[in-house]
């Protein structure tokens, strides 16, 4: 009887202290998940990832497990009022929505920019 | 019948001292006893040290990743409003391991300042420039390293060669009787746009200054989004910063915030994308187009690559003290005006594959890229070209010239 009152107190410790870690660990994918998307985000505003859409491509390492869709959209600035000028032509954007994986396959981070498209002459 | 009742007797007190020692235990059993229940004692203590030690270790987990988080998002809102510097002061001067930048903080709202005898204080609408720094700096209470940050107020007003009774005067005026004066310049639509009469004020084209003036403290003319150089000038005149306007604040008594932002960082990297590549440091008037931010609890870096960066650090100061140039880049790109190039082709996250071979893989790296939307950005157009070409992009007319994010 006693032994079984030890065990027993013994594994609802065990489960909150796993539920901590767990909490922990969700924590740290939290904040990996939310640095990978505006890292992706800033990256293509940087020219160094191409805004199309993208479905289950991986990162790099260290986050070679990690992987991310990217869906864009295109939408004209003045229709959601980013811009009111009278210039020859109306800027075109995109929107882009970048959603990021853990690796285990669940979603963990969804993040939306709205992003001018390059023109030249 | 009297020896039966003796045998009885005896038989009875036989069996009563069999009975209590029946009742007791022998040693074996005590000590058995004792062994097993030290046994569970030293389980239970093992597990209870066990459990307090990994609950201490996930709260401190959790206070570096807020602090991480916190950290982040602060230094990536604040980069997205660094603006370009001028000839006197570096827009954003950087290290692999320290940042210095200024950055434009919204026009404050005068409403709700006051002065400090609490009377509402004199509306300067303006935006406010500030310098702001992070640096990692070893802990002054020991431990782990801490991050520092300093954020630094600079002053802008009537130029210094002013009498200070013309400067009180002039300042005083009605920000209408600015804007009529400044009628025709070519900031109108900036002040209209940011309602910052004060920033363009007080100097007539007459009073413009002149490179050689001594008394000329230009801070900012990074770009033609701030008018000319010589009206945006250091002073001693006002101050407005975060609910504080004072008035004839001496220069020397300007506030600066000096504080630790985040403890328990012991590694805190920075490279600077110039639209080409990824380097290690960072000392120019224009902007990076991006910069990379990677923090940890501890040093990832084994020591061979610390002491090979340490190593290239070394001697990139060493070839900027001693070169023609200077450390100030100048009026180019600066793709080899101070700053340090990392291996050809390196980009962001893709880099760090490269580079986590370097790495302890038990240290737990966050990484962020931030994109610096105030960089001028060659075209596309120029970019493959030999292109460092200064000029903004031109999104007014044309065709697409490709998907890609600005």
């Amino acid at each position: 009887m006693a032994l079984a009152l030890v065990v027993g107190a013994f594994s609802v410790i065990t489960g909150g202290l796993q539920s901590a870690v767990d909490s922990v660990e969700r924590m740290r994918n939290s904040v990996h998940g939310q640095n990978l998307a505006v890292s992706l985000l800033s990256q293509i505003q940087m020219g160094l990832v191409e805004a199309e859409d993208v479905e289950g491509a991986y990162f790099e390492a260290p986050f070679e497990e990690w992987s991310y869709d990217i869906e864009t959209e295109e939408m004209q600035a003045e229709t959601i009022g980013f811009y009111s000028g009278s210039g020859p032509s109306i800027p075109e954007m995109l929107r882009v929505d970048v959603a990021i994986y853990r690796p285990d396959g669940r979603i963990i981070h969804r993040m939306s920019q709205f992003v001018f498209m390059e023109y030249s002459e | 019948m009297v020896m039966r009742a003796k045998n009885n007797l005896i038989q009875a007190q036989h069996s009563q001292k069999k009975r209590f020692c029946s009742l007791g235990f022998t040693l074996l059993e005590v000590v058995l006893a004792v062994t097993i229940a030290i046994g569970i004692m030293v389980i239970a203590l093992y597990f209870y040290q066990q459990s307090s030690t990994l609950r201490k270790e996930a709260l401190e987990e959790m206070d570096r990743i807020t602090a991480v988080r916190l950290v982040m998002d602060r230094l990536s809102s604040e980069l997205r409003c660094a603006v370009a510097g001028s000839g006197l002061l570096t827009g954003v001067s950087g290290s692999a391991s320290s940042i210095e930048f200024v950055r434009l903080d919204p026009p404050l709202r005068g409403g709700l300042l006051t002065n400090e005898s609490g009377e509402l204080a004199r509306v300067r609408m303006q935006p406010t420039f500030k310098k702001t720094s992070y640096r990692v700096a070893p802990d002054p209470v020991g431990g782990l390293s801490v991050l520092e940050r300093v954020e630094e107020a600079i002053l802008l007003g009537p130029k210094e060669s002013s009498t200070s009774s013309s400067s009180t005067q002039r300042r005083g005026e009605s920000n209408a009787g600015e804007r009529g004066r400044r009628s025709g310049n070519s900031t109108n639509s900036v002040e209209s746009a940011f309602d910052i009469p004060d920033i363009f004020s007080q100097v007539s084209e007459d009073d413009a200054p002149s490179s050689s003036n001594a008394n000329t403290n230009l801070l900012f003319a990074g770009d033609e989004y701030w008018a000319g150089n010589d009206e945006l000038q250091q002073s001693s005149g006002f101050m407005a910063m975060e609910g504080l306007i004072d008035e004839g604040l001496p220069q020397e008594e300007k506030i600066a915030i000096n504080n630790i932002f985040a403890r328990g960082i012991g590694y805190f990297n920075l490279r600077y994308y110039d639209g080409a590549q990824w380097v290690n440091s960072w000392n120019s008037k224009e902007l990076p187009v991006g910069i990379e931010i990677r923090m940890a609890a501890e040093d990832p870096e084994t020591e061979e690559a610390r002491a090979a960066r340490q190593a290239e650090e070394e001697s990139d100061v060493f070839e900027r003290a001693f070169s023609d140039d200077g450390i100030d880049g100048g009026e180019a790109f600066p793709l080899s005006n101070g700053s340090q190039q990392s291996a050809p082709g390196a980009m962001g996250i893709e880099f760090m594959g490269q580079v986590s071979s370097d790495f302890d893989t038990n240290v737990v790296v966050f990484q962020r890229i931030i994109y610096l939307p105030n960089a001028r950005r060659q075209p596309a157009s120029q970019e493959s070209s030999s292109g460092l070409s200064l000029e903004p992009l031109d999104i007014g007319a044309g065709t697409v010239n490709q998907r890609r994010g600005r």
